[in-house]
């Protein structure tokens, strides 16, 4: 399969070798010193959810235009992004954050947006792209642009006032968009020797099921198995052939068995579905060595990026003008003619257009 | 509904809303009507501008600045939306990820608190995160002195003032108003805008604006009154109240007061202010917002750093007092900065 392009037949190997992509890559920047990070697993997502937001992008018309669909994933669910047609270096070099990443290393870790290859990058706080999503796709409608909008999010934002805020909107105006989202609980919550941080022990929810929100925004929802790749694509691929055909906003629910929690960073992270790490091994070797091969050459390109310049932070702050560095951070500047005041008023307009 | 026949009972001119219209038949326009020209004209000229807010398309607005556009240019375009200003703030920021440029209507400036995160979390930073420009525009009124009690009197710039990849702008005349507003929806960057509701209907506000495309470009400051003994720098409703207070002491003391209208917050035009302060020697700030955290400390700070050697005085302020705006006429008015502040103000750095 050619990453970025349109797909019409779902074959779950697809998904299966960009889950087993995002792994490679994911454990290349834990194997990294130049991350920063302690182990290879500050980087590891979980597989079952991994795998299972690689699915639903599957489902999207996939262009590198500007003319295809719009994919938000969450941290958590990234590794969407490489069934867009994100190129392992891109992937690298954006958590690295070094001069050639993709928004020279302005952007946290995986926070970066390619509108052109339809990606709209985790947002913070949580929530926040359910809101963004929706104004994305009241655009589609407005343009009159068959295009449809695919929010991935985690149960942990569906609590936030802007995630209810954006899907409200969204419902209201009928866009094209199609949320979906992890069951809610156990979530973790019953995870043994938790870290004692909120996720462990508060439920985002008091509904057993994030569907029973549909009948009150007055949307269509579904669930569909984590586990089932080709069950899985198929309702996902529903919800967005009838957003596209101007069914308004669609939910979709992630059911599986998540014991051991879903964050970011979490050493034992893994979904416990059913089937999570026997997957790997239909791959053909040839496909996986491929693969690993890929990875190692991507991570030997990014290891010589050079570290952006600091006075790089100074722009693009706004869109038509530069802001100067103060002027203690340019000592020759102080020193010029007119005075302390002088020199001081030629190094301190940096607001100034 | 007859295209003509607005919601609101009022009849559409020809060619559009009759208040949104009026210097195309030559007749002079209030502070409110401009701003509801510079929307129409540039929902007229660019289908890319659209509308959304709480009540702005079939009942007009809650101060009727959009009355009939809904009725001129359809529900896309003027989006009455829920009570939501996360959730559509939030969704202008996504319009204009596609190239739209949103307009959106805060009912009362008070109420952009809920979309403080989109705002400065997200709209600020796109462009330096590599998400592209977003150019929208937030505008709404603020502002005290119609007894509107806490939650509909504030002003709220020193809330976005210090979040880079901003803009502020907040005018204070007619002209000015429809000139910046037209700027702001060209602009690439996200334009928080400020309409002074006390503004809004002045009758001493109305005049004949210019019957052409004209745009003031953001970030040029604007002297309102010429001076030679010291320098008021102010915006938004203060520049009134100085210019009466610039009448009395020149009438009464004979001082030569140099009102300066900022027009835009951010970026300040530091240029214009060092201009006037190395002119004069003396600095009085006069602002509505409240005293600590206010912009007078900023430009005062400014002043410091760039026109320290001309000062013959030191920096004085008159501002609102630290107190949320109280509800009782006379808890309101002495809450806010008048006309005897800024003489009192003015003569003791007049002497000095």
């Amino acid at each position: 399969m050619d990453p970025g392009a349109e797909v019409s037949v779902f074959r779950p190997i697809d998904c299966e070798r960009l889950t087993f992509l995002a792994e490679a890559l994911d454990r290349a920047l834990g194997a990294n010193p130049a991350s920063g990070s302690e182990g290879p697993t500050r980087y590891a997502q979980a597989q079952g959810i991994s795998r299972a937001a690689i699915c639903a992008a599957l489902a999207l018309h996939r262009r590198t235009d500007g003319t295809g669909d719009l994919l938000a994933p969450s941290i958590s669910t990234r590794s969407a992004v490489l069934a867009m047609g994100v190129e392992p270096e891109a992937y690298l070099r954006q958590a690295l954050g070094g001069r050639r990443s993709p928004d020279g290393g302005r952007a946290p870790r995986f926070c970066w947006s390619d509108l052109e290859r339809g990606i709209l990058g985790p947002i913070r706080p949580p929530g926040t792209s359910l809101e963004v999503m929706a104004g994305v796709t009241l655009a589609f409608r407005m343009l009159k642009q068959d295009r449809v909008g695919l929010v991935l999010a985690d149960a942990s934002e569906c609590a936030t006032g802007a995630w209810h805020e954006g899907l409200n909107f969204a419902a209201v105006r009928r866009c094209p968009l199609v949320v979906v989202v992890d069951a809610p609980g156990p979530s973790g919550a019953a995870r043994p020797g938790g870290d004692g941080a909120s996720r462990d022990r508060i439920r985002p929810t008091r509904l057993a099921s994030w569907l029973d929100l549909c009948d009150g925004y007055g949307i269509r929802g579904r669930d569909a198995p984590i586990d089932d790749l080709p069950v899985l694509h198929e309702v996902v691929a529903e919800s967005v052939r009838r957003a596209r055909a101007g069914g308004g906003v669609e939910l979709v629910e992630l059911q599986g068995s998540r014991e051991m929690g879903g964050d970011e960073g979490l050493p034992d992270m893994r979904t416990g579905s059913p089937g999570d790490d026997r997957a790997f091994s239909e791959l053909p070797p040839a496909m996986t060595e491929e693969i690993r091969e890929r990875v190692d050459r991507a991570r030997r390109s990014v290891l010589d990026d050079p570290a952006p310049e600091g006075r790089d932070a100074l722009h693009p702050i706004w869109s038509e003008h530069e802001v100067s560095p103060p002027w203690y951070r340019d000592p020759a500047g102080r020193m010029g003619g007119g005075g302390a005041s002088a020199s001081l008023n030629a190094a301190s307009t940096s607001e100034t257009m | 509904m007859d295209r003509t026949e607005g919601a609101s009972g009022t009849t559409e001119a020809p060619g559009g809303p009759a208040h949104a219209t009026r210097t195309r038949r030559g007749e002079p326009v209030t502070f409110l009507e401009a701003i509801s020209e510079a929307l129409f004209e540039e929902m007229e000229r660019d289908d890319r501008v659209f509308l959304m807010g709480e009540d702005i398309g079939v009942y007009g607005g809650a101060f009727k600045v959009t009355r009939d556009f809904m009725e001129h240019f359809g529900s896309d375009r003027v989006i009455d939306t829920p009570i939501s200003e996360a959730g559509f703030t939030g969704a202008a920021a996504g319009a204009a990820h596609m190239g739209l440029r949103p307009v959106v209507e805060i009912q009362f400036m008070d109420f952009i608190s809920p979309a403080y995160d989109v705002i400065t979390n997200y709209i600020a930073t796109s462009l330096y995160r590599g998400s592209g420009p977003q150019s929208l525009v937030i505008r709404g009124p603020v502002g005290g002195g119609n007894r509107g009690g806490p939650f509909h009197s504030q002003n709220v710039e020193m809330a976005f003032f210090h979040t880079p990849g901003l803009k502020i702008v907040y005018p204070s005349t007619a002209r000015d108003a429809k000139g910046l507003l037209k700027a702001a929806i060209r602009d690439d960057d996200p334009v928080i805008f400020e309409e002074h509701k006390g503004l809004y209907r002045a009758p001493a506000l109305r005049e004949v604006l210019p019957d052409e495309d004209y745009v003031i470009p953001i970030g040029s400051a604007r002297v309102a009154r010429e001076g030679t003994d010291l320098t008021v720098v102010t915006y938004g409703m203060m520049v009134h109240r100085s210019s009466e207070a610039a009448d009395r002491l020149f009438e009464e003391d004979g001082v030569s007061v140099e009102i300066l209208d900022l027009r835009t917050l951010l970026p300040m035009d530091d240029e214009a202010i060092m201009r006037s302060v190395r002119k004069t020697g003396r600095l009085l700030v006069v602002h509505e917002d409240t005293r600590t955290g206010g912009i007078a400390g900023e430009i005062s700070m400014r002043v410091n750093e760039q026109a320290f050697e001309w000062l013959d005085a030191p920096i004085l302020r008159v501002t609102a007092i630290d107190a949320p705006v109280p509800y009782a006429a006379p808890l309101e008015d002495y809450f806010l900065p008048g006309v005897d502040d800024i003489v009192t103000a003015a003569r003791y750095l007049a002497k000095y």
